[in-house]
């Protein structure tokens, strides 16, 4: 399952985010995403009324309410997703030939290598940069600790990354990084995420780049 | 996602507190001693209050301001200024004078605000009015607007609830500017459709009010954040009901692309849940839906003409230019306030 979490920002961003996301996501699966306010929640609901999936949303709490979208074979004619973005629909496991590594790349501090920060700050926007324009683009990038400002306001980065997320590359920054850092209103690209999320990305990958 | 807008956080009458809550808000407020002179209260949800000073005098007055709704400074001054001003088009009346009212950012860059307050004034002496003054405090985002004094002939104060069955609803500008700010918000808006929607933003109601002061309007209101359909339940007051044809609206060209990839407002939802029974619509495409909810800044002016002066009253304000449309009918009290056909 896909968590978004849209809370803290106005409409129609968590509409927009969660759109982006469902056109990526193949028929069958959830996308689950919170929001902190009703209207926001009737929006998502509205969204889903339109493209056809299947919706439903509860109210956890006073500012918080989650939704969650299956999506659907209607929905997917509806959300106009190209072929090329459709997970095929294939029983049981996909055969490692034809599948897909997966790469998952973690961004735990601003500075690559040691010792000279600065120096590693300006390699580390090269590594970015370079990522961007490769072909094998990893399937994740999380971003935590020190790694977190570079998804944020003033990092150098964020072209780069809007350029690997708008290729279909996952950018996830941990989101209590962002709190202790009081960076949370400046994520300028990509989700917020959690640690159990991590956790399981990191498990997951077949391929994990530490630079 | 909302890279290289700064200035703009999604204001204009986006930004308006819903009717309902303001409508909770105020029904609790003790009532006054009535004044003989108050002609037009906010008992009435009318555009501006009108308080006689003599037999054949009277003021109104309004207020109005908001967060920018555009990312250059100077038009976000034309457009609140154009938006201040025409509740006092909306009630019949002439502007005269206008204080600005200014929240702005100690440390944020002063030219910023040169270039809202020269944007405002620009639209204050198009109006005819002086600006005369104002208050501005520092807070942390930046908002402008005007408050507004006119004069009228108590005699021919054009009250929003004025409307007779059969009388023709005519629309002055284009429904729409809520849903293509929102597209531009995150940088999905075309430039071209967004100097459509500042243009029409930008243009005074004075125009299309000059017209209709030589015609008997019933009733006139200005559509803005409570949308199309918002307005028009207040100007039929619980006492009529109103047909209106939804391939007469005018709009701006892109809404329907924009509302299907849902840049859409809160407010446009609030504006939906304030309707809640209140609307039937036929078969309509859900982009026409949108446009009757949508918040408007500076929208048009919305006017119960008799059917008579409809026609000659409708040729004459589309000589001046304004894309102004004759969109359906008041009819007597019926099951729904409006009928979508």
């Amino acid at each position: 399952m896909i968590k978004l979490d849209e809370r803290g920002k106005q409409c129609p961003i968590p509409v927009i985010e969660t759109k982006k996301q469902l056109e990526k996501t193949a028929v069958g699966e959830t996308v689950q995403v919170l929001v902190d306010n009703e209207i926001a929640k009737e929006n998502l609901q509205k969204f889903a009324g339109q493209k056809k999936l299947k919706f439903t949303a509860k109210k956890l709490a006073e500012n918080e309410y989650e939704a969650e979208f299956i999506m659907t074979e209607e929905g997917k004619k509806e959300l106009g997703t190209s072929a090329g973005e459709t997970v095929p629909e294939v029983c049981g496991v996909v055969p490692a030939s034809t599948r897909k590594e997966k790469t998952v790349v973690v961004i735990s501090s601003d500075s690559m290598g040691e010792p000279e920060k600065e120096l590693g700050a300006i390699l580390l926007k090269g590594f970015l940069f370079a990522l961007s324009r490769t072909e094998n683009m990893p399937e994740t990038i999380l971003f935590y600790n020190g790694g977190a400002k570079l998804t944020c306001e003033g990092s150098e980065s964020l072209e780069d990354l809007k350029a690997l997320q708008d290729a279909g590359c996952e950018i996830l920054t941990c989101g209590t990084c962002l709190d202790y850092q009081h960076l949370k209103e400046k994520l300028k690209v990509g989700g917020v995420t959690n640690m159990y999320d991590i956790t399981e990305k990191m498990l997951h990958a077949d391929r994990l780049v530490r630079p | 996602m909302e890279n290289g807008k700064k200035f703009c956080t999604g204001g204009g009458c986006t930004a308006k507190l819903g009717p309902d809550i303001l409508k909770r808000v105020l029904s609790r407020l003790p009532g006054q001693k009535k004044d003989p002179s108050l002609l037009v209260g906010f008992d009435t949800s009318d555009d501006a209050a009108v308080y006689r000073i003599s037999e054949d005098t009277a003021i109104v007055q309004t207020l109005d301001f908001f967060p920018p709704m555009v990312e250059d400074p100077h038009v976000f001054g034309q457009v609140a200024a154009a938006n201040a001003l025409s509740d006092i088009w909306a009630m019949g009346g002439k502007p005269v004078t206008a204080l600005n009212i200014v929240c702005f950012p100690q440390e944020e860059d002063l030219n910023i605000l040169g270039e809202i307050l020269a944007g405002g004034l620009e639209k204050v002496q198009e109006a005819g009015a002086s600006l005369c003054g104002g208050h501005s405090i520092a807070d942390s985002g930046v908002k402008y607007g005007l408050s507004v004094t006119g004069l009228i002939n108590p005699e021919k104060v054009l009250k929003n609830t004025g409307a007779v069955p059969g009388d023709h609803l005519i629309l002055t500008k284009p429904l729409g500017t809520g849903i293509v700010c929102t597209a531009d918000r995150v940088n999905a808006a075309d430039p071209e459709s967004m100097k459509e929607v500042i243009r029409s933003m930008t243009t005074l109601n004075r125009y299309a009010a000059e017209v209709f002061s030589r015609y008997p309007l019933h009733a006139c209101t200005d559509v803005t954040g409570f949308g199309l359909l918002g307005h028009l339940d207040e100007m039929l007051g619980g006492r009529l009901s109103a047909e209106i044809r939804a391939d007469a609206i005018p709009y701006f060209e892109k809404v329907p692309a924009y509302a299907d990839d849902f840049y859409l407002t809160a407010n446009g939802q609030r504006n939906r849940n304030h309707m809640n029974g209140k609307v039937i619509f036929n078969g309509q495409k859900f982009w026409q839906e949108e446009l009757l909810f949508d918040p408007q800044t500076s929208g048009g002016l919305l006017a119960a003409v008799p059917e008579e002066a409809a026609g000659p009253c409708l040729s004459e304000i589309g000589m001046l230019g304004l894309p102004a449309a004759d969109i359906g009918i008041i009819t007597p009290k019926k099951e729904t306030a409006v009928c979508v056909i």
